[in-house]
C-alpha cells in the first residue's frame, strides 16, 4: 500500500507535466486544428533557456525558492515568444491549406530546431545536466517519501492549469479563444482577430511546455536536444485520451497517463511506452471523441 | 495509330529503367562510385517505395496515416525471420537464397497486409485527424510488441541481427519499379477511382454505390503489402533491425518525403523520397549543420511550394489516365525552369488547378 | 410493381420528429416533386430514400425489395441514385473521372485483373470510358472532359451532378434542387433537360424543388411537406387550389379559403 502511494506520487508529479505539455498540444488542435508536432521543443528550449538564465546570471549556484520562479517564469516567457515567432514563420502561410500541411511543417520545424541545438556550439548534441534551482528536501508521510520539488511541481503545475481555465472562462481574450475554436470564419466574421488569438494560444502553449520542462529538468536533471521527444508524445497521447481540444480533457489524460505509466513501469518496464499507447488505441476505438471530448457529425 | 504511339511509349521506359541500372552498377565496378553511394540508392528505392505506400492512403484515398513505419515493421521482422530462423537461409546453396528472399519478401508483404487489414477494420470507424492518431497508436503498440517479444524469436529490445544480406540493389531497383507500376494499375482502375472518390467526397460516393468500407480496406491492405515489401528490402539490406528503427520518427520522414514531393502524385512521392533521400548525403560537407539545412531546406519546400516539388504532376512513361491530367513532359519541364528565369508565372496547362 | 414504396416512413432527431408518416409509391416512368417551405422535411426524406439516415418507424422498398438499415451504397446498387442541394463533386478529379467514378459498382474485374492489366481490365475500362464519354456528349460536356470538377461554372456543375447520378443506370433519380441558386434563363434550360431525362431516356425521377414554374410545368405528381407532414398530394392543378398548400405558402387560415 506505502509503495502504492509513493508510485502514486510519483505519478501525480509526472502526470502533471504532462497535462502541462498536454495542454499546449490540445489548445493548438483545438484552435486550428493541426497537430502540433514540434511542441516538444519547446520543453527542451526551455531547460536550455532556463540553464543558460541560471549560469549566466548566477554562475549555477542555488538561488531560493522566489527567484527561481522568477526565473523560470522569464525564461519560458521567451520561449512563448518563440513559439509566436515559429507559427508567423511556419504556419501561419498554410492556414488556408489542408491542416496536415502544417503538421508536415512542424516535422520541419522540428528536425530544424533539435538539429540547430545540436550544431550549436555551447549546446552540443551531449547531455547537460540541469542545475539545481533550490534545496531540495524530503518530508515523510509515514512511509512515504515526498520530496519538496515535487510538492511544488505538482502545486504549482496545478495552480497554473486553475488560472488558465479562469483566464477562458472569464476574460475576454478567453472568450475569442472559445470563439475561434468553434467556428474560427464565424468568430472572424464577430470582429475576432484571429491572428492575435492564434498568436497568444502558441504563447500560453509554448510557456507552459516550456515551465514542464523547467520542473521535468528538476526531478531528472539531464537535457539534451532530443530529450522531448518521447515525453511530447505521451503528452500528445494524454491530450487525445482526454479529448484533443479540451483543456480538462488534456489535465485528466495527463494525470491518467502519467500515473498510469508510474504504475505500468513498476510491474513491467519494457511494456510502459508501449502500454500508454494501447491505452490511446483503446480509448480511440471505443470513445474517439476522448473522455470529455464532443462526438463530431457531418451534415449532409 | 494511337495504339502504336502508346506501346512505343511504354517500352520507352523500361530501357531508360534498364538503363539507368545497367549504368549505375558498372559505376559501381569500375569503382567511380564507392559503396556508401550504392547503399544510400538502395535506401533511396526503399524510401521511394514507402512514400508510395503512403501515397495510396494519403493521396489516393485521403485517410491520413502516421503509423507507416508500423507496416514496414511488420514486414521487415516477418521476413527476417522467415529467412534468418526458419529456412536459415546461410545454410542453403546460393540459387535457392534469392528465391528464399523473394519468398521472404512475400511474406513480408503479405504479413502486412495482413496487419493492415486488422488494424484498418476497426480503425476505419474513425474520421480525418483521429483516423491518423490512431495509426499512430497502432504503429508505436506494433513496435512495443516487438520489444517485447522474447529475444530468440525476434530479437526482443536489442533487435534482430544476423539478418542474411540477400537484398542488392538489383532487387531494390526491380521491387521499386514494381511498386510505381503497382500504384499506377491501383490508380488507373475502379479502386484507384473508387478511393479517389472516397478522398474528394464521402458521402456522395456512397451514394455513387461505392463500398466505402470495403476500398479504405483495400486501400489499407495495398499499401501494407506494399510497405511490407520495402520492410523486407530493408531487414535484408541493413542485416540489423531494432524496433526503435520503426519509430513514429520514421513514418513522420516519410510523410515528409510524400508531401514534400506532392501527395497524391505517383511521381510527386517517387521524387520527394529521392531527393531528400539523397539531400543530406549531399550536405554532408556542412558536418554538423548538415541537418539544420535539411530542416530548413524543407521548410522551404513546404512553405513556397505546398503542391509539393512536382505540383501533383505525373510522368508521361506512367500513361496514367485517372487523376494524372497534368502529364509531366519534358516541354514542360523546360517552359518552368525558363519561366524561373524570366521571373514569370509557370505556363499552366488548361486542366491544371 | 413500383420502382419505390416507402410505408410510412417517421424520423425523430432526439425529440424532433423531422419527418412524420411519409408514404409514397412511385411507378416506373413517373416525375414526381416535392415541395414545401423551408425546415419542411425534404432533404431528410431524400436522406432516408438512399440510406443516409435511418427511419426511426416504417419500411422503403426498393423494387420490392426491403431496404431496411441497407448503408447508402446499397441503396445505389439496388437502383436509387441522387445529386445533392450543396453540390458534391468529386472536386479533385476530372469531369469524366467524376463519371467514370460512378461506374465503380458495374466494373466486373477483380483486383488480380488491376495489379496484372488481363483483357478483362482493359475490355471494362474501355466500355467504361466509351459510356461515360456518351453521356458527358449527350449532356454537352464533353468538352470539358478533362477541367477538375470544381473549374466548371456552377450550373455546368448541377448538370454533371445529374450526368453522374445517371451513370450508375438508376431506376429512380433523386434531383434535390436541381434548379437552385440558377437564373430564370437557366431554369429554363434545367426544365429541359430534366424533361429529356425523364421522356428521352424513360427515367423515373423525384425531386425536390422551390421553383414553382419549374415543379408545376414538368411534374407529374407533387407531395407538399410542411413540418414533416405531408398536407396535400397530387396532380399540379390539385395541389395549386388546395387550401392547405395555400395556407402553408402564404400563411393564413385554411378554412378561410374553402
Amino acid at each position: 500500500m506505502d509503495n502504492f502511494l509513493q508510485l502514486l506520487i510519483y505519478g501525480l508529479q509526472l502526470g502533471s507535466i504532462y497535462a502541462l505539455l498536454a495542454i499546449g498540444y490540445t489548445m493548438v488542435f483545438g484552435i486550428i486544428r493541426m497537430i502540433n508536432m514540434a511542441h516538444c521543443d519547446f520543453l527542451m528550449m526551455g531547460c536550455y533557456m532556463v540553464y543558460f538564465l541560471v549560469s549566466v546570471l548566477f554562475g549555477g549556484e542555488m538561488i531560493g525558492p522566489a527567484v527561481a520562479l522568477l526565473v523560470v517564469m522569464a525564461g519560458s516567457s521567451v520561449i512563448g515568444m518563440v513559439g509566436v515567432g515559429i507559427e508567423r514563420v511556419a504556419y501561419r502561410p498554410l492556414r488556408n491549406r489542408p491542416t496536415i500541411m502544417c503538421m508536415i511543417s512542424a516535422i520541419g520545424v522540428s528536425i530544424f530546431t533539435q538539429n540547430l541545438f545540436r550544431a550549436l556550439p555551447f549546446i552540443g548534441p551531449n547531455p547537460r545536466s540541469f542545475p539545481k534551482l533550490i534545496e531540495d528536501f524530503t518530508i515523510n508521510v509515514g512511509a512515504v517519501k515526498i520530496s519538496f520539488t515535487r510538492i511544488v511541481t505538482v502545486t504549482l503545475s496545478i495552480f497554473i492549469m486553475l488560472l488558465l481555465w479562469f483566464v477562458i472562462q472569464n476574460t475576454k481574450i478567453g472568450m475569442h479563444m472559445r470563439a475561434v475554436s468553434n467556428d474560427k470564419d464565424a468568430a472572424a466574421l464577430m470582429g475576432v482577430n484571429i491572428n492575435r488569438v492564434i498568436s497568444i494560444t502558441f504563447f500560453i502553449g509554448a510557456f507552459l511546455a516550456a515551465v514542464s520542462g523547467s520542473f521535468y529538468a528538476s526531478s531528472y536533471p539531464v537535457m539534451q536536444p532530443t530529450m522531448a521527444v518521447t515525453l511530447g508524445n505521451k503528452a500528445f497521447i494524454a491530450a487525445v485520451c482526454g479529448g484533443i481540444g479540451d483543456i480538462r480533457g488534456a489535465v485528466l489524460g495527463g494525470f491518467v497517463i502519467g500515473v498510469a505509466e508510474i504504475l505500468v513501469t513498476s510491474v513491467w518496464s519494457e511494456f510502459a511506452y508501449g502500454f500508454c499507447f494501447l491505452v490511446l488505441v483503446v480509448i480511440l476505438l471505443f470513445k474517439p471523441e476522448g473522455l470529455l471530448g464532443k462526438p463530431m457529425t457531418e451534415k449532409v | 495509330m494511337e495504339k502504336m504511339k502508346a506501346l512505343c511509349k511504354r517500352n520507352i521506359a523500361f530501357p531508360i529503367f534498364a538503363l539507368f541500372f545497367l549504368v549505375v552498377t558498372l559505376l559501381h565496378q569500375l569503382g567511380i562510385v564507392n559503396s556508401y553511394f550504392m547503399q544510400v540508392m538502395m535506401l533511396a528505392c526503399i524510401y521511394i517505395i514507402m512514400a508510395e505506400s503512403l501515397n495510396i492512403l494519403n493521396g489516393m484515398t485521403g485517410l491520413s496515416s502516421l503509423g507507416q513505419a508500423g507496416f514496414m515493421s511488420v514486414g521487415a521482422y516477418s521476413s527476417a525471420i522467415f529467412t534468418t530462423y526458419i529456412l536459415h537461409v546461410s545454410s542453403l546453396p546460393e540459387p535457392l537464397q534469392v528465391v528464399a528472399f523473394v519468398a521472404a519478401t512475400l511474406v513480408g508483404a503479405v504479413m502486412a497486409a495482413i496487419c493492415g487489414v486488422l488494424i484498418g477494420i476497426p480503425a476505419l470507424r474513425l474520421r480525418g485527424d483521429y483516423l491518423a492518431i490512431v495509426t499512430l497508436g497502432f504503429c508505436e503498440v506494433i513496435r512495443a510488441i516487438w520489444r517485447v517479444v522474447p529475444a530468440d524469436i525476434a530479437g526482443g529490445a536489442f533487435g534482430l541481427t544476423g539478418i542474411p544480406k540477400l537484398a542488392n540493389f538489383f532487387w531494390a531497383f526491380l521491387f521499386m519499379i514494381l511498386s510505381l507500376y503497382f500504384c499506377r494499375n491501383y490508380m488507373d482502375s475502379s479502386f484507384g477511382r473508387a478511393c479517389l472518390a472516397i478522398r474528394d467526397n464521402e458521402i456522395a460516393a456512397d451514394t455513387m454505390g461505392i463500398d466505402c468500407f470495403r476500398y479504405k480496406t483495400i486501400a489499407f491492405a495495398s499499401s501494407a503489402f506494399i510497405a511490407g515489401v520495402a520492410g523486407s528490402l530493408y531487414a535484408h539490406l541493413l542485416s540489423y533491425i531494432h524496433p526503435d528503427v520503426f519509430s513514429y520518427a520514421k513514418s513522420s520522414d516519410f510523410l515528409v518525403y510524400l508531401y514534400a514531393g506532392g501527395v497524391g502524385s505517383i511521381s510527386g512521392a517517387m521524387l520527394g523520397a529521392l531527393a531528400l533521400t539523397v539531400l543530406p548525403e549531399l550536405l554532408r560537407f556542412l558536418n554538423d549543420w548538415r541537418l539544420v539545412i535539411y530542416g530548413a531546406l524543407l521548410l522551404c519546400i513546404i512553405l513556397f511550394r505546398p503542391t509539393g516539388l512536382f505540383g501533383g504532376r505525373e510522368f508521361a512513361f506512367l500513361q496514367l489516365k485517372t487523376g494524372g491530367i497534368r502529364v509531366f513532359h519534358v516541354s514542360t519541364f523546360t517552359n518552368w525552369v525558363k519561366g524561373l528565369f524570366r521571373g514569370e508565372k509557370r505556363v499552366k496547362e488548361g486542366a491544371g488547378k | 410493381m413500383s420502382v419505390l414504396k416507402a410505408d410510412h416512413i417517421t424520423i425523430n432527431f432526439g425529440g424532433l420528429v423531422a419527418v412524420d408518416d411519409f408514404d409514397i409509391e412511385i411507378e416506373k416512368g413517373e416525375l414526381w416533386a416535392i415541395i414545401g417551405p423551408n425546415g419542411a422535411g425534404k432533404t431528410t426524406v431524400f436522406n432516408m430514400l438512399t440510406g443516409i439516415y435511418y427511419p426511426t418507424k416504417g419500411e422503403i422498398y426498393v423494387d420490392g425489395e426491403k431496404m431496411t438499415a441497407k448503408k447508402p451504397f446499397e441503396f445505389a446498387r439496388a437502383g436509387i441514385s441522387r445529386t445533392f442541394q450543396n453540390i458534391r463533386l468529386f472536386g479533385g478529379s476530372s469531369v469524366l473521372d467524376n463519371v467514370k467514378m460512378a461506374h465503380t459498382m458495374d466494373c466486373h474485374y477483380g483486383y488480380k485483373d488491376m495489379v496484372f492489366r488481363g483483357k478483362k481490365y482493359h475490355a471494362e475500362e474501355e466500355r467504361i470510358t466509351k459510356e461515360s464519354m456518351e453521356l458527358l456528349d449527350l449532356f454537352g460536356l464533353a468538352d470539358k472532359r478533362d477541367y477538375f470538377a470544381t473549374q466548371l461554372p456552377y450550373g455546368e456543375q448541377r448538370k454533371l451532378e445529374i450526368v453522374r447520378a445517371l451513370a450508375t443506370k438508376p431506376k429512380l433519380l433523386l434531383l434535390d434542387e436541381p434548379a437552385a441558386g440558377m437564373s430564370p434563363g437557366e431554369i429554363d434550360e434545367v426544365i429541359a433537360l430534366i424533361n429529356r431525362v425523364h421522356t428521352e431516356m424513360n427515367q423515373t425521377i423525384l425531386m425536390i424543388e422551390h421553383h414553382m414554374k419549374l415543379v408545376m410545368s414538368i411534374a407529374q405528381k407533387i407531395k407538399v411537406l410542411e413540418f414533416g407532414r405531408t398536407i396535400s398530394e397530387g396532380t399540379p392543378e390539385y395541389v395549386q387550389n388546395d387550401p392547405l398548400v395555400i395556407a402553408a405558402y402564404l400563411g393564413g387560415d385554411p378554412d378561410a379559403h374553402a
